[in-house]
C-alpha cells in the first residue's frame, strides 16, 4: 500500500514536473533574449520553449491557429503588432500586481492585455559637420523643403516607420500626415531601402544629412566589434525630436499572454520575470535599449545620450492607426 | 494433337483513331509445334502476342493455355501465372544482374537446371557475365535461356532477330530452331521476314489490319495462297490477267512453249536469273535456270504449274 | 482488377496531397474572399509585374550568358585547368541566394571590402536595387544552365564536328550557327529553373528592395493582414507561372530535334593552346571569381572578424539541419520514386493531372506553402477537437514535399526513362512478384537516380529559410534561420561562421553530384 502510494506521489510528483513548461512566439531573436530565457528555466524549473519568426507570421499563425494554438505567450517588438493580436483576440487579460509594479501604466495596455519590456526612441541621427542642431525640431519640420535630398528613412513597410506615422496621425490627424509624409517623400535623398543601420552608414557615407533611425542601433554599432561601425557611429550625433510639442516617440517591445494559454500561470511569471529589474538591466545592456521598468539601469552608452522628453501618449492610440497609417504611407508615395 | 494454346474471338480495339488492332480472331496453337505470325509491322501481330502473354488486355475473346483459361469475361490472370515466357526483340536482359542471375530471374530453378540450360544454350563460362560484355547473338541466347528455364506452356517471340543483320541472322536461326526443338517447347514466333517464317514454322498464319489471312503450312500458303496479300507475302508473282497470276519459276520458258515473247531484261540473282518478258499485250516476270537467255531473244514458254484466281 | 483500379489512386492521391497547400489556398480564398477585379488594374499589380518581368528577364539574360560561356568551355575544349573549373563553376548552387546577396552587400558598401581593398573609402557601389538583384539571381543560378547545357554541349555526335570542320566553319560562327542552336532545349530548360526559383524567392528580392509578386503576396498578407488580397497576387503569380511554363513547352515542342544530333559517336574534345588556352582560362576564373571566390572570401573575412566570439550553438543547429535535411529528402526521395513508379505501370487521366499539380510548388514562395500548411493543419486539429498536426515536423516536412517535389521528380522521371519499358514486360512475365521486382529490379537500377534526387532535395532544403520560419517546432532552428536571425539583427559579420557551415554541408552534396553526374555513364 505504501509502495503503490509512493510510486503514485512519485509519477505524480513527475507529471508535474514534466508538465511544467511555457511556450512562447518570439519575435526578438538576440542573444540576449536567449540568456533571460534559459535563466528563467534555471531559477523556476520550468521548460521554455521558443519559436522565432516574423511578428507578422506569428500573429498570423496564432490567428489560424485559434484555439488549438501551443503559444502561451507572445512576446514582439512595435506596438502595431502587439495592438493587431490585441485587436484579433489574440490575448487575454491578466491580473499581476508585479506587472503593474515594474510597468508604469503608459507602457501596459489598458485592460493588462500587453505590457512593455523594453522602449525604443525613434530619433534623427545627423551629420554634426553637415546639419546644425538648431535647425532641427520636430518630426513633421522634416518636411520643409529646405531639407531636400538631406534626410533618408527606411521602407514605410517597416514596424519601426508605420508606428511613427501612426503616431502622427494620432497626435496631427489624417491631413496633416498626409502632408508631412508628401513632403518627406519630397526631401529623401534616395528611395528607401535597406534597415536603420544602412541609414546611418548612407550619412557617414555622405549619401544623406538625417537619417529616422531607432537609437540602439547606434548603440550596438559603437559597441560592436566592427570597427568601421564603431568608427561610423562616433562620428555622428542624435538628434531627439519634438522636445517641444509632443516629446519623441517611443516604440516598445513587448509581451502578452495568448488567448487559449495552456500554462497561463507560467506565462505570467515569465512575463514578471522579464520585468524584473534584473532582466530589464540584461536588455539594456546588450542591446541599448530603454527598459521599461524604470527602476533598472541603464547602458553607459545610452546614459551618454543624456534625458530627453518621451511622447506618452497611451501606446494603444498609435496601434489603432497602424493600418490608416499605411494608407497615407501609400498615398504619400513613401515606398 | 493436344492443343496447348486456342484463341476464340478475340478482339481488341485502341482507342485512338479507332483501329481495330485484333478483329474476331480465332486460332490454335499445337503442343510442340513452332507456329508464325507472319504479317508487316502495325498487322497487329505484336499487339496479339502480348495479349497471350498478358501484357495488353482485349476487349473481349477467350485465351486458354494448356487447358486453363487465362483470359475471358470473367478471368485475366496476370502475366507470370498463365505459364508463359516471352524473348523480347531487345532481349531485355537486366543490365546490373549477372548472366546467371538474369537467366534465373524469378524462376525457381535449381543450380542442376540452370547448368542444364546453360549447356544446351552454349553459354557455358558467361554465367558471371553482365549483358554489356556480351554479343547480341550471346545475348539472345541468354534471354532464351531465361525463358526456357521457367519451362514454359508456350514460349513466345518477338521478332527476336529483327535487330541482327542478314549474315548472322541466317545463323542465329539456325541456333533458336535447334534449341527450340531440344527443348520441345511449342513455340509462337513473331516476324515480319518470310525466310524466317520458312525456316522456322511448322506452321504460319498471315496477319494484316488486325486479321488472319490464312493459316498452314510453308507450302500449302505458298502454292494455294488464299488471297494476293498472303500469295506475296510468301514470293512474288506474276500477273498473267486481270484476276490471274502465276508463280514465276512456274513460267517455263522452252522451245516448244504455248506463247511466244522477247525477253527484255535479264538480272542474275546468284541462284536463278530475273527475267522480264515481253508478249504482245503485257510483261511478265519469269524465274529462270537457264544461263543460256540474252536480251531481245525471242522465246516461246508455257505454264508449269497451278494458275491462281483471286 | 479490383487492386490495379485501387493502385490507379494511389499516385493522384499523393499527387493531390503534396499539391494540397496550394489548392487549400485557392479554396479559402473561394469561399472567403472574391477576386478583386479592380486589383488587377491597380497601379500596385502593374508594379509587381514590371519589376518581376524585369527581373525575370534580367535573371534570364544572366544565367544564359554565363551558363553558356563556362558549359561551352567546359564541354568542347581542354585548356589549362578545366577539371577544376568544372566544379568551380557548378559550386555556387551550395550557396542560398540572400547569402550571396548579404556577401556582395559587404563587398560593396561604404567602407565595405572592396573599399578597404582599394584603400579607398570612397569606392563603393549601391546594389540593392533590381540591378543588384537581377546580379545576384544571375550568379546564384546559372550553374542550373551550365549543368543542362554541358551535357548538350558534351554530347554533340561527332558526325556533326566532322560537317563543322569539313565545311571550315570557323570555331565562333560554329558555337553561334551550330552548337548553340542545337542545345537550346537545354538552356532553356536550365534558364526555367532558374526563373522558378527567382519567382519564389523573398528573402533576397525584400533585402534588394524589389517590389516582386511574392513581397506583394507578403506585404498584403502580413503587412496589411489582407489574406483573400494576398491569396489575389497569389493568384496572379500562378498564371504567370502557367505562362512560362506553358511558353517552356511550346519551345520545348518547336527544337524537339532528332536525335541524330545528339547520338552516335560523340565529339572529341578540342586541346586549346597557347593564347586560346590563356583566354579560356582567365574567362574561366573571371566567371569563378565573381560568382565564388568573391562571396566566399568575404564569409571567410568576417569569420576571422569574428573568430574570437565565435558561437559554437552553431554546431547544435548544424545537427538540427543534418537530422532534419536527411531525413526528410528520404522521404521524399521515396515518395518520388513511388509516385513515378505508380504512375509508370497504373497510369490514369487523373494521374497526369494530379502530377502536373504537384509540381507547382517548386514556384511558389516558400511562406505561401508555409502558410497553406497552418491553414490545413489548423483545420485538422480542430475537426480532430485537439492538436495532431499543428507545430510538428511532419508539416513541416510536407511543406518541403510540396515546394520541392518538382526537384526529386526531376531526377527520377529521368532514370525511369532510361529503363525500357521491354523491362517491365519481363519483370511482369518472369518476376515472382511485384514488390520483388521493385526491390530486385527497379531500385537498383534507380540507385544512382534516387541519390542524384537526394542530393538535390538536400541542397534545396538545406537553403530553405521561410516555410521553416513559419512551421518548425519549439526549439528546434536550423542554420538557415541562425543565418536569417543575424542578418536580421544586422549583425552581417557574425554571418560568416554559421554561412559557412552551412555552405559546406551543401557543397559536399554539390560535389558529390557532380561527380556522380560526369562518371556516370549516360
Amino acid at each position: 500500500m505504501i509502495k503503490k502510494l509512493t510510486l503514485g506521489a512519485i509519477v505524480l510528483a513527475s507529471s508535474l514536473f514534466a508538465s511544467q513548461e511555457v511556450n512562447v512566439y518570439s519575435q526578438r531573436h538576440y542573444d540576449s533574449d536567449k540568456i533571460l530565457l534559459k535563466q528563467f528555466e534555471e531559477k523556476t524549473g520550468i521548460k521554455v520553449n521558443v519559436v522565432t519568426a516574423k511578428a507578422e507570421e506569428l500573429v498570423s499563425k496564432l490567428a489560424i491557429e485559434g484555439a488549438n494554438t501551443p503559444a502561451d505567450v507572445l512576446i514582439t517588438a512595435d506596438i502595431g503588432n502587439l495592438y493587431e493580436a490585441k485587436d484579433r483576440k489574440l490575448l487575454q487579460s491578466i491580473e499581476s500586481k508585479t506587472l503593474n509594479e515594474n510597468i508604469p501604466s503608459h507602457l501596459r495596455d489598458d485592460k493588462n492585455e500587453w505590457f512593455a519590456l523594453t522602449k525604443r526612441a525613434r530619433v534623427f541621427v545627423y551629420n554634426p559637420s553637415k546639419v546644425d542642431p538648431s535647425e532641427l525640431s520636430d518630426y513633421l519640420s522634416l518636411a520643409n523643403p529646405k531639407f531636400k535630398g538631406k534626410v533618408i528613412t527606411r521602407s514605410s513597410t517597416a514596424a519601426y516607420n508605420k508606428s511613427l506615422l501612426a503616431s502622427i496621425i494620432a497626435h496631427n490627424g489624417e491631413e496633416k500626415a498626409l502632408e508631412f509624409t508628401k513632403g518627406l517623400v519630397n526631401n529623401f535623398a534616395f528611395n528607401p531601402k535597406g534597415g536603420d543601420r544602412d541609414q546611418i552608414r548612407a550619412v557617414a557615407a555622405g549619401d544623406a544629412d538625417i537619417a529616422i533611425v531607432n537609437t540602439y542601433y547606434l548603440g550596438v554599432m559603437l559597441n560592436g566589434e566592427d570597427k568601421k561601425d564603431v568608427e561610423i557611429a562616433k562620428s555622428l550625433k542624435i538628434f531627439f525630436p519634438a522636445q517641444n510639442t509632443t516629446g519623441t516617440h517611443m516604440n516598445i517591445s513587448g509581451a502578452g499572454v495568448t488567448q487559449y494559454a495552456k500554462n497561463k500561470e507560467n506565462a505570467i511569471k515569465l512575463i514578471e520575470f522579464l520585468s524584473s529589474v534584473d532582466a530589464q538591466a540584461v536588455f539594456a545592456e546588450a542591446n541599448h535599449e530603454y527598459p521599461a521598468n524604470p527602476k533598472a539601469k541603464i547602458s553607459t552608452t545610452v546614459s551618454s545620450w543624456g534625458t530627453f522628453k518621451e511622447d506618452i501618449i497611451p501606446l494603444n492610440e498609435v496601434g489603432k492607426n497602424s493600418k490608416k497609417a499605411v494608407e497615407i504611407a501609400t498615398k504619400g508615395n513613401w515606398k | 494433337m493436344k492443343k496447348i494454346v486456342d484463341i476464340k474471338n478475340l478482339r481488341k480495339v485502341f482507342c485512338k483513331g479507332n483501329i481495330c488492332v485484333a478483329n474476331d480472331i480465332n486460332l490454335f496453337i499445337n503442343e510442340g509445334e513452332i507456329f508464325t505470325i507472319l504479317g508487316k509491322s502495325g498487322s497487329g501481330k505484336t499487339t496479339f502476342l502480348r495479349m497471350i502473354a498478358g501484357l495488353e488486355t482485349p476487349d473481349k475473346g477467350q485465351i486458354i493455355i494448356d487447358e486453363k483459361e487465362v483470359f475471358s469475361k470473367d478471368t485475366n490472370l496476370q502475366a507470370k501465372d498463365r505459364g508463359v515466357a516471352v524473348v523480347f526483340q531487345n532481349y531485355a536482359l537486366l543490365p546490373h544482374l549477372s548472366i546467371a542471375s538474369n537467366i534465373t530471374f524469378g524462376s525457381d530453378a535449381s543450380k542442376a537446371d540452370l547448368e542444364e540450360v546453360l549447356e544446351k544454350t552454349k553459354l557455358k563460362g558467361q554465367e558471371n557475365k553482365f549483358p554489356h560484355e556480351l554479343s547480341g547473338g550471346q545475348q539472345q541466347r541468354v534471354a532464351l535461356a531465361r525463358a526456357i528455364i521457367t519451362k514454359p506452356k508456350i514460349l513466345l517471340l518477338d521478332e527476336p532477330l529483327s535487330n541482327i543483320d542478314t549474315e548472322l541472322r541466317a545463323h542465329l536461326r539456325v541456333e533458336l530452331k535447334e534449341m527450340i526443338k531440344l527443348f520441345g517447347i511449342t513455340a509462337l514466333f513473331i516476324t515480319h521476314d518470310k525466310e524466317d517464317a520458312f525456316y522456322l514454322s511448322d506452321r504460319i498464319a498471315i496477319m494484316s489490319g488486325g486479321d488472319i489471312l490464312q493459316v498452314g503450312t510453308a507450302k500449302d500458303i505458298y502454292h494455294h495462297p488464299a488471297d494476293l496479300y498472303c500469295a506475296n507475302f510468301l514470293g512474288k508473282m506474276t500477273k498473267i490477267s486481270e484476276n490471274s497470276y502465276i508463280r514465276p519459276e512456274h513460267i517455263r520458258i522452252c522451245r516448244d512453249g504455248n506463247f511466244e515473247a522477247i525477253i527484255k531484261s535479264i538480272v542474275f540473282y546468284g541462284s536463278f536469273y530475273e527475267i522480264i518478258i515481253k508478249t504482245k499485250e503485257q510483261e511478265l516476270l519469269v524465274h529462270s535456270f537457264d544461263d543460256n537467255l540474252e536480251i531481245n531473244q525471242k522465246i516461246n514458254y508455257s505454264y508449269d504449274g497451278e494458275i491462281l484466281t483471286f | 482488377m479490383e487492386i490495379n483500379k485501387f493502385k490507379s489512386y494511389l499516385a493522384p492521391f499523393i499527387g493531390l496531397s503534396i499539391a494540397l497547400p496550394i489548392l487549400s489556398l485557392l479554396l479559402y480564398f473561394l469561399i472567403e474572399g472574391k477576386f478583386d477585379f479592380e486589383f488587377l488594374f491597380s497601379e500596385v499589380l502593374t508594379q509587381y509585374i514590371s519589376s518581376t518581368t524585369i527581373l525575370v528577364l534580367g535573371t534570364f539574360i544572366v544565367v544564359v550568358l554565363l551558363g553558356t560561356m563556362s558549359s561551352y568551355l567546359s564541354a568542347r575544349f581542354e585548356y589549362f585547368g578545366d577539371k577544376i573549373f568544372a566544379l568551380l563553376f557548378v559550386l555556387p548552387l551550395a550557396y542560398p541566394a540572400y547569402i550571396l546577396g548579404y556577401t556582395y552587400v559587404g563587398f560593396f558598401e561604404y567602407r565595405g571590402i572592396l573599399s578597404d581593398i582599394v584603400g579607398n573609402p570612397t569606392v563603393r557601389y549601391d546594389i540593392l536595387n533590381i540591378y543588384g538583384a537581377i546580379f545576384i539571381f544571375g550568379i546564384a543560378m546559372f550553374p542550373y544552365v551550365y549543368i543542362l547545357a554541358r551535357v548538350s554541349f558534351g554530347s554533340v555526335s561527332s558526325t556533326v564536328s566532322e560537317l563543322v570542320s569539313l565545311h571550315k566553319i570557323n570555331p565562333i560562327k560554329a558555337f553561334f550557327t551550330v552548337y548553340l542552336p542545337l542545345s537550346y532545349p537545354a538552356i532553356f530548360a536550365g534558364s526555367i529553373l532558374a526563373i522558378m526559383e527567382t519567382l519564389s524567392d523573398y528573402g533576397t528580392v525584400l533585402y534588394f528592395g524589389v517590389e516582386t509578386f511574392s513581397v506583394g503576396i507578403f506585404k498584403s498578407w502580413f503587412g496589411y493582414g489582407d489574406l483573400a488580397q494576398a491569396i489575389n497576387v497569389a493568384i496572379i503569380l500562378l498564371i504567370f507561372v502557367f505562362g512560362i511554363l506553358w511558353t517552356e513547352s511550346l519551345i520545348r515542342k518547336k527544337y524537339r530535334f532528332v536525335s541524330s544530333t545528339h547520338s552516335g559517336k560523340k565529339a572529341s574534345k578540342i586541346k586549346l593552346t597557347g593564347k586560346y588556352n590563356l583566354l579560356a582560362f582567365f574567362i574561366s576564373l573571371l566567371i569563378v571569381t565573381i560568382t565564388l571566390f568573391i562571396p566566399t572570401l568575404v564569409l571567410i573575412y568576417w569569420f576571422i572578424l569574428d573568430i574570437h566570439t565565435l558561437d559554437f550553438t552553431t554546431f547544435d543547429y548544424l545537427y538540427n539541419t543534418l537530422s532534419l535535411n536527411i531525413f526528410s529528402s528520404l522521404v521524399i526521395i521515396f515518395l518520388s520514386f513511388f509516385v513515378v513508379y505508380m504512375l509508370r505501370f497504373y497510369p490514369s487521366k487523373i494521374g497526369n493531372i494530379t502530377h502536373k499539380l504537384s509540381v507547382l510548388g517548386y514556384s511558389i514562395p516558400g511562406a505561401v506553402v508555409g502558410v497553406g500548411l497552418l491553414i490545413i493543419s489548423s483545420f485538422i486539429d480542430t475537426k480532430l477537437g485537439h492538436v495532431l498536426f499543428s507545430g510538428t515536423f511532419f508539416i513541416l516536412i510536407f511543406a518541403y514535399a510540396t515546394r520541392y517535389f518538382a526537384s526529386s521528380i526531376g531526377s527520377i522521371e529521368n532514370g525511369f526513362s532510361k529503363i525500357d519499358t521491354s523491362i517491365d514486360d519481363a519483370t511482369k512475365i518472369f518476376g515472382k512478384s511485384e514488390s520483388n521486382n521493385i526491390f530486385k529490379v527497379y531500385l537498383p537500377l534507380m540507385k544512382p537516380y534516387i541519390i542524384s534526387g537526394f542530393l538535390i532535395l538536400y541542397i534545396d532544403i538545406a537553403k530553405e529559410l521561410p516555410a521553416t520560419l513559419i512551421l518548425r517546432p519549439f526549439n528546434f532552428d536550423t542554420l538557415a534561420i541562425r543565418i536569417y536571425e543575424l542578418a536580421s539583427n544586422e549583425m552581417l559579420y557574425k554571418v560568416g561562421f554559421p554561412s559557412l557551415v552551412l555552405i559546406l554541408t551543401t557543397a559536399i552534396a554539390v560535389m558529390l553530384l557532380n561527380s556522380k553526374f560526369v562518371r556516370r555513364k549516360v
